[in-house]
């Protein structure tokens, strides 16, 4: 039952891809502004973590501290930079997220230098459970149920509140809703923030599996960028079908062509794109 | 686009004056830096070709050059080919991966393209990394430089290979003004003004861009077969996104658009690089930081706040 | 011979276009009229290829254009202009006029010339810019023409594809009534054998101009005959002319 293993573990993956690149893709489907930063945030969630636990001696602490901080990080930036560039042409929107994760990635090395870290998991999760005869490890299947519950949440939140409502009217017709009286600046900080905090939760989950280390921020951003563009950016279904996809192609390809464990996924995300040039379930009209 | 501005150089004339003074005074190491200097310019000025003229901003560009030092090193130590073979075949085969790779890429337009060659970089930097015919991470060493025996000369000397660096380096800029100033070239950039005009006007976009990014990946594997020969040594790393990201600084630093402002920020960026790393580990950071700057504050790079204040100067010479 | 045949377009609940057919002889001149947001640019689109028809197809001569993109329309000779401006800003209106001869004359792919030493486009362009009255401005770049210049060279670019059949999408929009008489004569000296389709909201202008027209509403033809016929229409007019 290799492949029960391996399929939880594309589970767990693609959990992780979900909380990251929801965020990146509604900003896009809002502002066509995307964060290229948004995998730094994800490291400074798991570093934020790995002192947060150290400093309170618990994984809970850090659990819930460290998307906060990242949050608050992502405020603070957002309120420096990125505001006064919203005029700039989206090549230069791009082009300065990209300086900041040359920016980001020293000013890890220069906290926390270069060598690895990791959280131990919470004692809860410490165990492993018997899955059908095969034993997995309690916390990934807690990072399973994590992005289950998020992704929860966030319909929830997008179907039936109102500002839900309001970032669904700001990705269908940016202008129409502003028409509206939508304050489409202010929900696209909202949504912003709210990114940059599953970003730093994505982070911080990660740690007690994936080595922490300056430069973990690239592999899975790459990844998180092609969950967009495969799922198609601005909606929560293209982000949820997108690392399903990834997740389990990504894992699997690792197990079946070891050789060209990376090529599946690029090879899955040309031939998506071949087909949809807009991605799997496009929720704006991309000009 | 207009004319004047384009027709003298002054930039490329200060920069081949600053790089024959270098040759002339300084010593080996200051001859292997300009040699990198030469490398690193060919290597941006082929992404000027996309970022300048055709306006694709490409992330993945570090993906060529790595081809090409692969190819050439590939050629040279598995083949036994003299270099002066290996480096047109390491050209060739990187503009055959180029047209595969912008077959996919040229479909699409602004942060999509952007994302499909981050994505393209970062892939063909794990096949490096995997594959164990060319040493997975460690990389393959040993190989020679092109071979100058039948003018008498040692390539191994610095002074020859570099001499050799910097005139590869001006055949390029020429090829790249000639193909610039061409009807080709003022397609590209009509290209990037307005992209659905020129298609209506019956160009075959896809098919321009297709043909620019070949020619700019070529030009960046004919860098990294250079780069290649230069240190003896080549690994994965060559393709990581850093490397694209550097060279997409240069571009940006020396003012996008300008042929020979990629050069200056190569230059500039190399010799900051070989500055910052003696005083500090953190030089990444300080690029960064650069970068975001110019980025946010001098559109039009060194290269345009030099040709202001030649514009400048000139006036006031004028007045006078 | 210019054919629709059956367009359909819907953007996910509208159906911005649903099923219109017309056809246009060789030197017809057809008018497009209908109320705002009848669906006539939309149509435009489909019929130059900037968006693509959920069913239906576009005939010229006798060929299926399918699903061919518009590049590969315009070299078949099917050129369009804009509602909204679409210009080469930076450049002045000669370099505008060179790059559209250089593209139907090929000329795009030479990567070996000086673009400026090509007399032969260049020649062209200068001739085409004094044709359409752009003489004065030609070294004047796009972005700083009058609105009523603009306009000319919007139309002026499309007519250096040499195209046989011509969509003109409201060509006099925004004008004073001088700069609509002067869109007028230009439209009057285009060559006889060109098919022209036009979209107009200047009444005068269509029913001065066209052959034939077709009133668009709802996505639909609502009618197609003469000027007179249509003018005359209890339909058209209760729908459209109003109480005019």
């Amino acid at each position: 039952m290799i492949f029960l293993i391996q399929l939880l573990n594309g589970l767990q993956l693609a959990a992780l891809l979900f909380l990251l690149s929801v965020g990146l893709s509604v900003v896009f489907g809002l502002m066509r502004f995307i964060n290229l930063a948004h995998g730094t945030l994800f490291m400074f969630g798991a570093y934020l973590g790995v002192t947060c636990a150290a400093a309170f001696d618990s994984f809970w602490a850090a659990f819930f501290l460290a998307p906060l901080l990242v949050a608050a990080g992502g405020a603070a930036l957002y309120g420096i930079l990125l505001r006064h560039i919203r005029r700039k042409s989206p090549m230069q929107q791009v082009l300065v997220t990209f300086g900041l994760i040359f920016i980001g990635f020293d000013v890890v090395r220069m906290v926390w230098g270069r060598f690895p870290y990791s959280i131990a998991e919470p004692a809860v999760f410490a165990g492993s459970v018997q899955i059908f005869g095969q034993v997995y490890p309690a916390y990934r299947l807690f990072l399973i149920a994590l992005g289950i519950a998020v992704m929860a949440a966030l319909y929830f939140g997008l179907e039936k509140t109102r500002v839900g409502a309001m970032v669904r009217a700001g990705v269908d017709n940016r202008r129409m809703a502003a028409a509206l009286g939508i304050n489409v600046e202010r929900v696209f900080f909202f949504v912003f923030c709210l990114g940059c905090g599953l970003a730093g939760l994505a982070g911080v989950a990660a740690a007690p599996v994936f080595p922490v280390f300056p430069g973990m921020d690239m592999s899975i951003l790459i990844l998180a960028l092609i969950v967009v563009v495969v799922g198609g950016p601005g909606s929560l279904k293209g982000a949820v079908f997108g690392s399903l996809l990834v997740g389990v192609a990504d894992t699997f390809g690792q197990v079946v062509f070891p050789e060209f464990a990376a090529a599946t996924i690029y090879a899955l995300m040309a031939a998506v794109l071949m087909v949809r040039p807009a991605g799997l379930f496009p929720a704006a009209t991309v000009h | 686009m207009t004319r004047a501005p384009e027709a003298r150089d002054p930039l490329a004339m200060v920069l081949a004056a600053a790089a024959a003074i270098a040759w002339l005074f300084t010593g080996d190491f200051g001859k292997e830096v300009l040699s990198e200097v030469a490398v690193f310019a060919i290597f941006a000025m082929s992404l000027n070709l996309l970022v300048g003229c055709a306006g694709l901003v490409s992330l993945g560009h570090a993906a060529f050059f790595a081809i090409g030092a692969y190819a050439a090193a590939a050629f040279g130590v598995f083949v036994n080919l003299p270099l002066w073979t290996a480096m047109p075949l390491a050209v060739a085969v990187t503009a055959v991966a180029a047209a595969v790779a912008g077959f996919f890429a040229v479909r699409l337009s602004g942060v999509f393209f952007i994302m499909m060659t981050l994505a393209i970089g970062q892939m063909v930097y794990a096949f490096f990394l995997n594959s164990r015919a060319f040493n997975a991470d460690d990389g393959m060493a040993g190989i020679g430089r092109v071979d100058f025996s039948f003018l008498g000369l040692d390539s191994g000397e610095p002074a020859v290979f570099c001499a050799f660096a910097v005139v590869a380096a001006v055949a390029v800029f020429f090829l790249l003004r000639m193909v610039a100033r061409s009807p080709f070239g003022h397609t590209l950039a009509a290209l990037r003004q307005n992209e659905p005009r020129l298609r209506s006007l019956g160009c075959p976009v896809l098919r321009c861009k297709l043909a620019a990014f070949t020619l700019a990946g070529a030009l960046a594997g004919f860098a990294g077969a250079l780069a290649a020969q230069h240190s003896g040594f080549i690994s994965p790393d060559l393709a990581f996104w850093t490397v694209s990201g550097e060279v997409l600084v240069m571009v940006i630093i020396g003012g996008m658009g300008s042929l020979s402002g990629a050069a200056l920020g190569a230059a500039l960026v190399i010799l900051l690089r070989h500055h910052l790393a003696g005083l500090t580990e953190y030089w990444v950071f300080y690029m960064g930081v650069l970068f975001v700057l110019m980025v946010l504050f001098a559109e039009d790079g060194v290269a345009g706040r030099f040709s202001w204040l030649l514009r400048k100067l000139h006036r006031r010479g004028k007045n006078v | 011979m210019f054919e629709a045949r059956g367009l359909k377009k819907s953007y996910g609940a509208l159906a911005a276009v649903r099923g219109v057919s017309l056809s246009a002889a060789a030197g017809e001149r057809h008018g497009i009229i209908g109320p705002n947001g009848a669906g006539k640019t939309t149509f435009f689109n489909l019929l130059s290829g900037e968006a693509a028809a959920d069913a239906g197809d576009v005939f010229m001569d006798g060929k299926s254009l399918g699903r061919l993109p518009p590049d590969a329309r315009a070299r078949a000779g099917l050129g369009r202009s804009f509602q909204h401006n679409s210009l080469f800003a930076g450049l002045t209106v000669v370099e505008n006029f060179a790059i559209a001869a250089a593209q139907r004359t090929k000329l795009c792919k030479i990567f070996w010339r000086d673009f400026f030493a090509c007399k032969e486009v260049f020649e062209e362009a200068l001739d085409h810019a004094h044709r359409l009255g752009l003489g004065a401005q030609a070294h004047t770049r796009a972005a700083h023409l009058s609105h009523g210049a603009m306009r000319q060279l919007e139309i002026g670019l499309t007519l250096a594809l040499r195209p046989k059949v011509l969509l003109l999408d409201e060509p006099t929009s925004g004008m004073s009534p001088e700069e609509t008489a002067a869109i007028k004569k230009l439209i009057r000296r285009l060559p006889e054998e060109l098919t022209l389709l036009v979209i107009e909201h200047d009444m005068d202008v269509i029913f001065d101009l066209a052959s034939c027209i077709t009133v668009l509403d709802y996505g639909e033809v609502l009618m197609q005959g003469a000027p007179a016929e249509v003018r005359a229409s209890p339909v058209v007019r209760a729908r459209y002319l109003g109480a005019g």
